[in-house]
């Protein structure tokens, strides 16, 4: 197969469903049209439709959609991961309300007292969409939210009465 | 000297049907599409978000769930637009890839891809099942069309950085979108009406590079494949010269399929003592008052 110099399929692929499995409850065949690709020495792990098996002249940089930026057991799915397949998790998934989706993604902290996730990420998910990656800390919910989401929602967030920040 | 100002457009007056309705749209502000992201959820109940947040929002026959927003909205601090749930761009950007009709499971260029808003929608086009290499030669460009992928959740988009005439192989492409570096004059909207006068010699510099770029998306296109040739500008010398700069025996200009309502004016065949390749007249000119659009032009060219 004509594999591109670079990437090559990421020989720890059933580490990475299994986790799925273990962590969110997805379902490993629901990405059975898709395939896992590496650039060896590098630590990331991308996503690509099943169709996209890159040419070695293709020189490609990234490929497709990426999952891990570092191998587990440390590294954790990506934002952009679970925004797109985060509504396959049945476990460790978290609903919020429409009133804290802008604090949530400016980056301030909620009070959340029910304990719904264990050790590790969480699914953080609204009616709207999926938010992305979570965290339960000690009786508060954050999200990873990208830093340029807080300026460029700024206007939204003063009318939204959100929870203290998490300089606060 | 340079100036700027759309007296510059004036230039193009035997071209245009009507001109003083040319000047004066090119001055307008440009509305924007904002279309439903399919890949995270149902398109039609993320349409109806469009509409709350936009209520003077008009809708489009395509893509499906389109809306049309006024200039002076900015869907892209929308949350929605950060969660992917939808995205944002100038109307006449989706054309050249409503042309190409690409399909799922083919291998597709996008050879000056960045910032990306044409290669999401081949993407889409072809239910994120394909093959789609995005080159461009710039990586700060390319960073905003990683992020776009990102955003929207593309797993059919393969990034590299180069200049599109050094991209190796011959006919490994289905198709090949080369929507070519050109002079920007169909852009005056995004600038408050003012764009650039140039010299006779950028013309010509500009078109020496696009001849360039498309003679080699077409070695790089498959037998029977198409390129898709479009620039945002409206001189000749980057449009139809530079299609003229094909052999014919290499590849012919067929007519283009756009969406029902979208007018346009032929390609041209002759133009300042200068003549064309006859089937120039297959190409399209979006003029900014057909469609209250960008300037725009597109010619789908099948490789022989």
């Amino acid at each position: 197969m004509p594999y591109c110099e670079n990437f090559e399929p990421f020989p720890g692929a059933e580490e990475f469903w299994s986790y799925l499995r273990r962590q969110f409850g997805m379902d490993p065949e629901a990405f059975r049209g898709y395939r896992l690709w590496h650039f060896p020495g590098r630590p990331a792990v991308w996503l690509a439709a099943e169709r996209f098996v890159p040419e070695e002249e293709d020189g490609l940089e990234t490929m497709g959609l990426p999952v891990l930026r570092r191998p587990l057991p440390r590294g954790m799915p990506t934002t952009a991961f679970l925004q797109r397949f985060g509504h396959l998790a049945e476990k460790n998934l978290i609903r919020v309300d429409q009133e804290a989706i802008i604090p949530l993604m400016q980056g301030k902290i909620l009070p959340w007292d029910v304990e719904t996730a264990k050790a590790g990420p969480c699914v953080v998910a609204s009616d709207l969409a999926i938010l992305g990656r979570g965290w339960i800390k000690q009786g508060w919910l954050v999200l990873d939210a990208p830093k340029e989401w807080a300026k460029s929602l700024e206007d939204e967030g003063q009318e939204t009465g959100a929870s203290p920040d998490r300089s606060a | 000297m340079n100036g700027i100002d759309t007296g510059a457009l004036l230039r193009y007056a035997d071209l245009v049907d009507d001109v003083p309705a040319f000047l004066e749209a090119a001055a307008r502000p440009l509305p924007r599409v904002v279309w439903p992201n399919p890949l995270k959820g149902d398109p039609e109940r993320i349409a109806s978000r469009i509409l709350q947040r936009c209520p003077s929002a008009q809708p489009m026959d395509w893509p499906s769930g389109a809306y049309l927003v006024p200039a002076e909205e900015n869907p892209g601090k929308w949350e929605e637009f950060h969660l992917g749930l939808i995205h944002s761009q100038e109307e006449v950007t989706l054309y050249p890839v409503y042309a190409m009709d690409p399909r799922p499971g083919e291998a597709i260029l996008d050879m000056c891809a960045a910032p990306g808003n044409k290669t999401v929608r081949i993407g889409l086009a072809t239910g994120d099942s394909a093959r789609i290499v995005a080159n461009d030669v710039s990586w700060q460009r390319l960073r905003a069309l990683r992020d776009m992928n990102d955003r929207l959740g593309l797993t059919c988009i393969g990034v590299r950085r180069g200049n599109g005439l050094q991209i190796p192989g011959e006919e490994r492409f289905d198709r090949v979108l080369l929507d070519a570096p050109c002079t920007g004059e169909g852009t005056s909207r995004k600038s408050q009406g003012w764009i650039r006068h140039q010299k006779e010699g950028d013309w010509h510099k500009m078109s020496t590079t696009q001849r360039g770029l498309l003679r080699r998306a077409l070695n790089l296109t498959r037998s029977g494949g198409l390129v898709v040739y479009c620039t945002c500008t409206f001189a000749p010398e980057e449009n139809e010269w530079v299609l003229s700069g094909i052999y014919e025996s290499v590849a012919r200009i067929e007519p283009l399929q756009l969406p029902s309502g979208v007018r346009t004016a032929p390609g041209i065949t002759s133009w300042d003592g200068k003549r064309f390749r006859d089937d120039a007249v297959n190409a399209a000119r979006f003029w900014p008052h057909q469609n209250n659009t960008g300037g725009f032009f597109v010619a789908l060219l099948r490789k022989l």
